[in-house]
């Protein structure tokens, strides 16, 4: 049900896929967007708050490197 | 007089291996557990979140991360077949596993007020995700 956009950035996420998903809705949902209409564009202002959600689940040494994936998502010929 | 806070969590932080293990093994023997189990990244992840919470809880600011938890990670496990008793069951256990490590590191002067404080948390802690989970089932 999510953008192409939304979906990779669950697969990038490092989170358990029994609430990856859920997970990066609510961040998403925080700044008023739904799943299917998030594109790379929207990237950069979700990532204050993708950073507060995953330091909640990940170990500290792991939420930079899901960050960079996450971020460089945002100039993907993939998704655009 | 010195306060738990702060050796509450760093305690727990410290035995998160030991901790997610022993939430491995409850998950594993929940015999109201339907669907598939977690594996320990999974569970790791979980008593991770659930740790922070804690944290949260104890400096008692917010309570945006036990929210977080509550409308994701209670959800996901529904989705997966766990209801409100296999979530109670797990809970209880977990409780108990966390107490057994508080009483056995954190220094004597400091167990009557932590555990004290840690019993009614959890408490609260397990009666909201079984609310959370019965909303997500839709009852």
């Amino acid at each position: 049900m999510g953008s192409p956009c939304f979906n990779e950035i669950v697969r990038q996420c490092g989170l358990s896929e029994v609430f990856a998903e859920d997970t990066i809705m609510r961040a998403f949902e925080r700044i008023g967007l739904r799943p299917e209409q998030v594109t790379p564009a929207h990237i950069p202002q979700v990532l204050p708050q993708l950073e507060r959600t995953l330091r909640i689940f990940l170990p500290k040494d792991q939420v930079a490197g899901r960050l960079a994936a996450i971020a460089a998502l945002a100039t993907s010929p993939v998704l655009r | 007089m010195e306060k738990f806070q702060d050796q509450f969590s760093q305690v727990l932080h410290a035995n998160l291996d030991l901790l997610t293990t022993k939430c491995l093994e409850a998950s594993t023997e929940n015999a109201h557990a339907r669907g598939e189990q977690l594996n320990a990244e999974g569970m790791r992840q979980i008593v991770e979140g659930l740790v922070n919470i804690i944290d949260e809880a104890l400096e008692g600011t917010s309570s945006e991360l036990l929210q977080t938890y509550l409308h994701t990670v209670v959800p996901g496990l529904v989705r997966r077949g766990r209801d409100a008793a296999s979530l109670s069951y797990t809970g209880v256990s977990t409780s108990i596993y966390f107490a057994h490590v508080l009483e056995r590191e954190l220094p004597p002067h400091l167990r009557d007020d932590a555990i004290a404080w840690f019993a009614h948390f959890f408490a609260r802690f397990t009666a909201e995700a079984v609310e959370a989970a019965n909303k997500a089932q839709g009852r």
